[in-house]
Parts: C-alpha cells; structure tokens; sequence
C-alpha cells in the first residue's frame, strides 16, 4: 500500500536538478509518431460505456462506418461514465487524443472548447430536420453546432404498478399535478415503504423546478442562478418530502445516485430517472415498472431533456473522413440498431419506433407527451463541478442538516464563480 | 595514517565508484525519469493557471495565495486532521492489541494474523463497496443499530457527524492489517522470557508491558508510526469511494479535493499547489518524528 | 516446551475464543460480500436486509463474467503486478547494494534525495507523469501501467538495510577469492537476502495489485483495465448493478484469501528478516 519513511535536506535540490536535467533531454530525443499513408484512414473514438455488451454494440456501429465508406477503420477507446470525463480532461491536454467523442448534452459546454463546429463540415446527406429539435439545441453551443445526438431523453417519473394497485391508487396520468403527486406519494408510505425516492442530483431535481416556477438552474445568459427566491423555495418543498413530509427517506452520501437502488428494491413506489435505464429497469424489477410525466406545478409542465452524441475533436488530423464517420454513427441505421436493441432511445425521430416495441407499456404515451413540450437543459461550462457540489451539499439539505437556502448559496458560492 | 594507505584507499573508492555506477544506473535513470522529472513539472504546473483545455499563463504563487484564502481548503485541512489524529492512535493501538494478544498461547497463530491481514490485500473499491452496501440506509448496520439499541438508527453515510466515523472504521478494517504484521514480527524478536512476562496475567502485567515490552518494541513502533501517518495524509480511495467526500465537505480530505480540483474542475494549476501543501505537510510531520524519536526509541545497539 | 512452569489464571482456550469470535466479525464484510453476491438484484437493499435472499442466484457470477470481461481483467491485474514486482527487484537489489556497501562521491546525498520522495503522494505527479507517458507513445499499454511506478525508493530502502545487517567478512572473504562486485553481490548477498526480497516481491505485487487512480488514468480500453477499475464500472449512468458488483468484488477477493492463506507461514517471518519491522 504504502510507501514510506524519510529524511529530506538541503541537498536534495543539485542532485534533483541534476537528475531532471537528464531527464529531460531523455524526454526530448523520443520523436514523434507519424501518421500511415496506406490509403486507408484509421479513426479513434472515445465513448462511455458500462458493460461489454455496450461495447459490443458500439464496433457494431463502427462497422457500419467501414461499411458505408471503405477507407476508413474505426478503433473504439472506451471508459466508464464516472472515469470517462477526467480521461477526456486529461487527453485534451495531448495532442495525440481520439478524433471522435462521446459527449453528453449536459457536458458540452464544458468540453466546448475541445470540439470543432459542425457546420460547415458535415457530408450532405446528414439532414438536421431528422433530429428532435430539442437535443439537436441542447448541443449548441454559441450557435455552433458541436455534436450531433443519437440518443435523448426527457426525465420522467417512474412508478411502482403494484404499488399504486395495493394502495388502491388510480395510476398517474400525464397530465397529472404536483399536487396529485404529493397526494400520492402520501398514501404510498408506511413504515419502511416511502412514496418517492428523493436524491440530491441536479439534473433530476431540476424537473420539479422548471414546472414550479418556470426557471432552470442556469438562466438565458448561460449564467448560474441557483439562489433565485423560486428556485430555492422549490428546492425546499423537494427536501420537505423528505423532512415534513416524510414520504421519501433520507439520502446516503454516496458519488452514485441510490434513488433507483431504492426504487428497484421496493422501498420507494415512484423516482425520477430517464428513459435510457427504463429496459434494465423493468429487468430488474419484480413488479410492473410505470412511466409518466413529471407532473405539472404552477408553471405548467415542461420536460427538461438531456442526451448523448458524438462530436469531432479540435486536435484531430482528419476532420473530412471524421465528419463522415460521424454522420454513420449517428445516421438512421446505427439508430436503427440501437433502438431496436433497446440500448437507445433515438434522437432520430423516425427511429424511435423500434425502441417503444421493446419498452413497457404505456412507455410511448408517456413519452410522446414528455417531447411535446420539451425544453433543453441548460447547463455551464464547468457543469461537473455544479453537479458535484449539488450532490456533496445537497444531502445535508435533503437530510435537514441544513436549509435549502444555505445549500443553495453555498453551491453557488463554489461553483458558480 | 600512511599517505600508502590513503592512496589504497581511494583506489578502492574509485574502484567502488565505477561499481556505483553500474549498479545504480537503471535505478537512477528510471528514478529520473519517472519520479523527479514528474515532480519537477508538477511545481513548474503549480505556477501557472493551467487549465485543461486553453491557454496557460504564468501567475506565480497567486494559485498558492488563492488556495489559502479558501475556505473549503481549511475545512479540508480540518477534515483530514480529524482522520490522522483518529486513525492513527486507533490503528497502533488495535494492531499492537492484537498482535500481543496473537501470543503464543494462541493455537494457528499464523492464521489469525494471515486472516486480519486480509483486508489489507483485497482491493480497496471491493472492501469500500461492500461498506456502501453494510452501511446504506435501512442495510445490516442500520437494522442492526435499531435492533440493539430500539432507537432508530443514524442515517451512517448521510450524517456529517457520522461519515466521517464510517470512513474511518473503513480505514481501519483496511489498514491495521499491514501493522499488525510489523508488530508480530517484532515481538516475535524479542527474547522469550520477556514475552512470557508480559502475557503472565495478574498484577503488575500493564506495568511490565508498559516498562520492558514496549521500549523493546519501540523501533517497530517508531517504523509503523511514521509509516501510517504519511499514508493517513494521503487517504483518498476510501472517502472518494465510500462518500464522494460528501455529506457536504464532511469527508472531503485533502487528496480528495485536489483530485476534485485537477480532474474535475480541470485546475491543474491549483490541484498542483494542494499536492505541494500535502507534500509540504507531510515533510513537516515527518522531519518532527525524527526529531522527536531520540527521546523514546530505543535501538538494540 | 512440555513442562509448563507458572500456572495460568485464564485458560488459552478462553482468549483463543474471544480472538476467533473477534476475527470472525472482522470478516464480516466479506460473508456480507458474498452473501449479497448470491441475491437477486432487487432484494439487496430490501428492508429488512437478511443475509441470505428468497434463492441463491448463481446467476449473478456468471452475469458479472459476462457484463465485463473479468478474467481479462483478471489476468491484466495479475501480469502488471507480477511484472511490476519482479522489475522492482531487479532494479532495487543492485541500487540498495550501491547503498549499503559501496563508498562513492554523492552517496549521502543521492539516498537522502531517494528517501525524500518516499512521502511524495503520487496524486502530486499523476498529471505530469501522464503527459510524459504519452510523450512516450506508451498510454494504454502494459509498459505505462507497470514502468513509471517501479523507480520508487522503497525497494531500495528496504534493501539497503537489509544488506546492512549481512556480515562484511562474508563478502571480504570472496572478494579475497578474486570475485566481482557482481559477482559477490549475486552469489553471496542475494542468496542470504532472499526472504527480504520475497518481502519486497510480495509488496510492491500488492501495491500494484491494488492500485487504482494511475490505471483510472491511463488505461482507455477495456482489454488494458485491471480489476479495481472494472469494479468501478458496474456503477454509474446507466444504473447500479451491485449484484453483479458484488460477485465481481468477491471474484477479486477469492485469489487473495488464497495468497495470503498459502503464505500464512512467511508474511511474518518474512517481515521480521527483511527489517521492515524497523530494527
């Protein structure tokens, strides 16, 4: 484990300078690589991913590529979603990084700087109109297009169907009220069973407070607004569930969210998760697994989205064959693939048909009504540090250590400078 | 001295020099490479604002001056004293226990101690995940706790008094392991009549323990001291994975928090200034220790 | 040994009792580990939690073999530590000899300059080491996992007083028969110090064994990760499978238990000749 013991001196210095002296030049005489000039054009993307199913899935689409346009071989790099953002950090600071990247709508304004605009590079039969306008938006940055999606999602409620049955509830309707859910949510605890599963993630919260006050955690300028009166009032009623309430239980500190933990186990009837882990759900699940809208409070219902996409790094050697590359992965037939094997449900909204065959029932209705009033997220260029201290600090809130406003000032504080 | 004898000599050196030479060259030279010349850069990083992505400028010691004003780096600082003067008294003190009590009267000693050595050798996320699971709201520690006590338990890992002690009992299981060996094998040095007087029970075994075993064992002591406090400096796998530093900054630690500064707010700049103070920090304690060692530990010769 | 001198107020069997059922709570963790390794993914954090579920589920072992490819993980761990371990010795046991026996200009100097880095964090120089890595052309391969760690002062350390508590005439005495530096060092020193060396072979195989931020950073792929880092990847966007997690965490924990329990006999003998105890 550890290493160890000591001394330390004055005369540590020379010796170190010496030996950095010869070290540096060793660092010199390594040359640089040169790229191949086989005619072919090798392209390295770089994507998240959590099982070896996924990564099975994504050389599926990378073949895809080789087959639409023969000069080019895909070769996939791959991390887990939590490591998956310090490696990009860490590899932007090299010039010998992937040409393609996974990026996720919620993050591209931090990685902005790291992407080239998609304008004027794409191939001609990549049409902009195919996509949901809302994710396609949500990877804007500046007006320069910096990715295109292939997956998207509105947060969404899940619930317990056998729950709302053995409670004697009317299952919710998606043009059902906070009010109706609060209802609900009352009439779905006792003892060890809680209505909803609260957890301290921005991303998830910021639902509720789009369709209590009709603001979101980053205003039209793209500046951090979280110590808004509304918005800190709405954070309160959210942590009340979990203090005066009593209809959701208090949450761990932990760097991965527990709420759906919670739901899966059966000790919350109702959380709010995305689209994109609703097929593993109901797999893990041993009761039927609903969805429905997050419900609508005094500014109507809005659905905040979010999604995924890929997008061409700024260091890469070969923009042209990237840029076709790109428009493969995210064209028709990899969303064809990925809907229809569940792993995605497609930005493309002639794709999502084959993802809505293979989702629980009544998923379509849900999520058809969560589009029809989308709105995309907005996020800040060092969104990963908001949404960590959100979580670090949000737990005290929600466990009544300490105020919504205190929490609120405090990540604002840190992260919003 | 005859002016013979000096030129010998210093053929020998010489001899031995060329020797030095051959046998320390891969090390000096790997040494070099990967150890200084990383370091080097680190406090030639330390200066600039060096973001990830972007433009770098020169900024001389202002990262170091920011870095003091903020206020979450101090209750950093706190946090991880509160984890070095917990963990360390707590880990000599359990690991010394059971390593005088592993005594010879104990049949398959060597199992025992092979067997709390353990969690010293499995992988930290394994050990740190099953503790997430143990200590999860209404999971075995909770339902334990209530079935105990009556009451209801403490939310352990969303508590701010609580995660801190959580991490620390992690540290524990994980870390006594390592010292619990290296005061075996120092007992099982010491000649045997004093063992056999310190594990007579009745009066006057406390003071015996006190007075003959200790000092006797006061190098492995002063090694296992010095040793577990730099790496209780340096604790960073078990909060980051046990609480993401969280409830609040309640188990953010030191190390933590550069690792948040340099790889998720991209900093490299600052998360290179908090590495020197850990560094720095480090030193101090240790050039203390030396110091201080003259004073109680007592070597054989 | 069979005549027993003083009689003893608390019988051995009482404290050896009290010792067992103390273990055994201190391995609690691990039956947890491998309990919850057996459940169905929805009864793990049912209320209240029981240590076995409604079926054992085999299943989940299998699942985890199949989520990640663990015996390539497995074996990735395995090679980098066994690699790692053997590279530090060979490179430490000529250094710490340098050390110990050898008088040369800037001896003192040089192992204090050794001895100071042994407290540095490798958080401090994970950046830099990465960006020279890659300089190297070596990121996401075996060398970058195994090289840059193995230059570290604590083999040397370790060694070098070890060495010193070797007798000189042994050496003398050679050296009067006309051997080598490298010679004497190989055929006299190591032979004596080889349980030292088991020790630092068995170490730093754990250091490596358990070493988590450096792969986290330089390894890109799936078929370069090392076990910590696949544990990390059952958690996270889309979905926690701890069941899986945990017959993965028990899969890693199995080949431990059984090095530990094969070297029961030496992992304190072996600290006691190779003076990390501290005399």
């Amino acid at each position: 484990m550890t290493r160890t013991l000591s001394g330390g001196g004055r005369r540590t210095s020379a010796v170190a300078a010496a030996l950095a002296f010869m070290s540096l030049g060793l660092a010199a005489c390594s040359s640089d690589s040169s790229g191949s000039d086989s005619g072919t054009t090798e392209l390295t993307w770089y994507m998240w991913s959590s099982s070896e199913a996924e990564v099975d899935a994504w050389n599926q689409v990378g073949d895809l590529v080789t087959e639409r346009y023969p000069d080019i071989t895909m070769s996939f790099e791959t991390a887990s979603w939590a490591d998956y953002w310090t490696r990009l950090a860490t590899q932007a600071g090299s010039s010998s990084g992937p040409c393609i990247v996974g990026v996720q709508s919620l993050r591209v304004t931090g990685v902005a700087d790291l992407l080239q605009p998609l304008g004027d590079v794409l191939p001609d039969d990549v049409d902009l109109g195919d996509f949901d306008p809302s994710i396609l938006d949500a990877m804007t940055v500046d007006n320069e297009q910096l990715a295109l999606p292939y997956d998207f999602g509105p947060l969404v409620v899940y619930y317990n169907k056998d729950a709302f049955a053995a409670a004697g509830l009317a299952e919710p309707e998606p043009d059902w009220t906070v009010d109706d859910f609060t209802a609900a949510a009352r009439a779905l605890t006792s003892g060890d069973q809680y209505g909803f599963a609260a957890f301290p993630n921005i991303d998830y919260f910021l639902p509720w407070a789009v369709n209590m006050t009709g603001r979101q955690a980053v205003d039209e300028t793209g500046e951090l607004n979280l110590t808004d009166p509304d918005f800190v009032e709405a954070f309160q009623w959210y942590a009340d569930l979990v203090g005066t309430e009593g209809v959701a239980a208090e949450v761990p500190a932990t760097s991965n969210s527990s709420a759906l933990d919670q739901f899966l186990a059966g000790n919350a009837a109702m959380t709010v998760d995305g689209p994109w882990n609703l097929i593993n759900a109901q797999s893990t699940a041993s009761f039927d697994v609903g969805i429905v809208p997050v419900p609508a409070g005094d500014a109507g219902q809005t659905s905040v989205t979010s999604g995924s996409g890929f997008g061409i790094t700024q260091g890469c050697s070969d923009t042209e064959a990237a840029a076709r590359a790109l428009s493969v992965i995210t064209g028709p037939d990899a969303g064809e693939y990925l809907a229809s094997s569940g792993r995605a449900y497609s930005a493309r909204t002639a794709q999502q048909q084959s993802w809505y065959d293979n989702a629980v029932e009544g998923a379509q209705e849900a999520l058809e009504a969560a589009a029809s009033s989308a709105e995309a997220e907005r996020t800040t260029a060092d969104w990963t540090s908001v949404v960590s201290a959100f979580q670090q600090y949000g737990t005290q809130a929600i466990n009544g250590e300490t105020s919504a406003e205190e929490f609120l000032n405090t990540v604002q504080e840190q992260a919003g400078s | 001295m005859s002016t013979h004898l000096a030129a010998r000599r210093s053929r020998a050196r010489a001899r031995d020099g060329w020797a030095a030479l051959g046998f320390l060259s891969p090390m000096v030279i790997g040494f070099g490479l990967f150890m200084v010349y990383p370091l080097i850069a680190s406090i030639v990083v330390s200066l600039y604002d060096w973001p990830v992505f972007g433009e770098r400028t020169f900024v001389g010691l202002d990262n170091y001056r920011s870095l003091l004003d903020a206020s979450t780096f101090w209750t950093v600082l706190r946090n991880t004293l509160v984890f070095v003067l917990a963990y360390v008294p707590a880990n000599i003190a359990i690991s010394l226990g059971l390593a005088v009590w592993i005594s010879p009267r104990i049949r398959g000693r060597g199992l025992y101690r092979a067997l709390f050595f353990l969690p010293a050798v499995t992988p930290l996320v394994a050990n740190a995940v099953v503790w997430q699971v143990i200590f999860s709201p209404g999971g075995f520690a909770a339902s334990t706790w209530s079935s105990v006590t009556g009451g209801e338990a403490p939310n352990f890992l969303g508590s701010s008094t609580w995660a801190m002690a959580v991490v620390v009992m992690l540290s524990l299981w994980q870390g006594i392991g390592y010292n619990l060996l290296i005061f075996s094998a120092g007992l099982d040095a010491l000649p045997e009549d004093v063992m056999e007087a310190a594990t007579l029970d009745g009066a006057g075994t406390v003071r015996r323990f006190w007075s003959i075993v200790l000092p006797l064992l006061s190098p492995s002591l002063f090694f296992a001291l010095v040793m577990t406090l730099i790496s209780s400096f340096q604790v960073f796998a078990q909060p980051f994975v046990l609480t993401g530093g969280g409830p609040g900054d309640a188990t953010e630690t030191l190390v933590t928090y550069l690792y948040r500064t340099g790889f998720e707010r991209f900093d490299m700049g600052m998360a290179s200034a908090v590495a020197w103070v850990v560094f720095g920090l480090i030193m101090l304690v240790t050039a203390l220790q030396f110091l201080g060692q003259r004073r109680w530990v007592h070597y054989g010769d | 040994m069979a005549t027993d001198r003083a009689p003893r107020p608390r019988p051995a069997w009482v404290s050896q009792i009290l010792l067992t059922v103390v273990l055994l709570c201190y391995l609690f963790p691990f039956v947890w580990m491998v309990a919850t390794a057996l459940k169905p993914a929805d009864e793990i954090f049912r209320k209240p939690p029981t240590l076995v579920g409604s079926r054992l589920e085999w299943a989940n072992f299998a699942g985890a073999l199949d989520h990640l490819p663990l015996w390539r993980l497995l074996w990735n761990s395995v090679f980098t530590s066994a690699l790692g371990a053997l590279l530090v010795v060979v490179v430490s046991v000529p250094a710490a000899y340098a050390f110990a026996r050898l008088r040369f200009r800037g001896s003192n100097a040089l192992f204090v300059c050794f001895l100071g880095t042994l407290m540095v964090p490798q958080e401090v120089i994970v950046t830099p080491m990465f960006l020279l890595t890659r300089e190297l052309g070596w990121d996401n391969s075996y060398q970058a996992l195994v090289l840059p760690w193995a230059f570290t002062a604590f083999g040397t350390f370790l060694l070098r007083q070890f060495f010193r508590t070797i007798p000189v005439e042994l050496e003398e005495a050679a050296m009067l028969d006309g051997a080598s530096r490298p010679r004497v060092l190989w055929s006299v020193i190591v032979p004596i110090a080889r349980p030292a060396i088991a020790v630092l072979a068995v170490f730093t195989f754990l250091t490596y064994w358990n070493s988590f931020l450096w792969p986290l950073v330089i390894v890109s792929s799936m078929d370069m990760a090392t076990v910590p880092l696949g544990l990390q990847m059952f958690l996270g966007q889309s979905g926690n499978r701890w069941d899986l997690l945990m017959a993965a965490a028990t899969l890693a924990v199995v080949p431990m238990v059984v090095v530990v329990l094969l070297l029961q006999r030496h992992l304190v003998r072996g600290i006691a000749l190779s003076g990390l105890g501290g005399r």
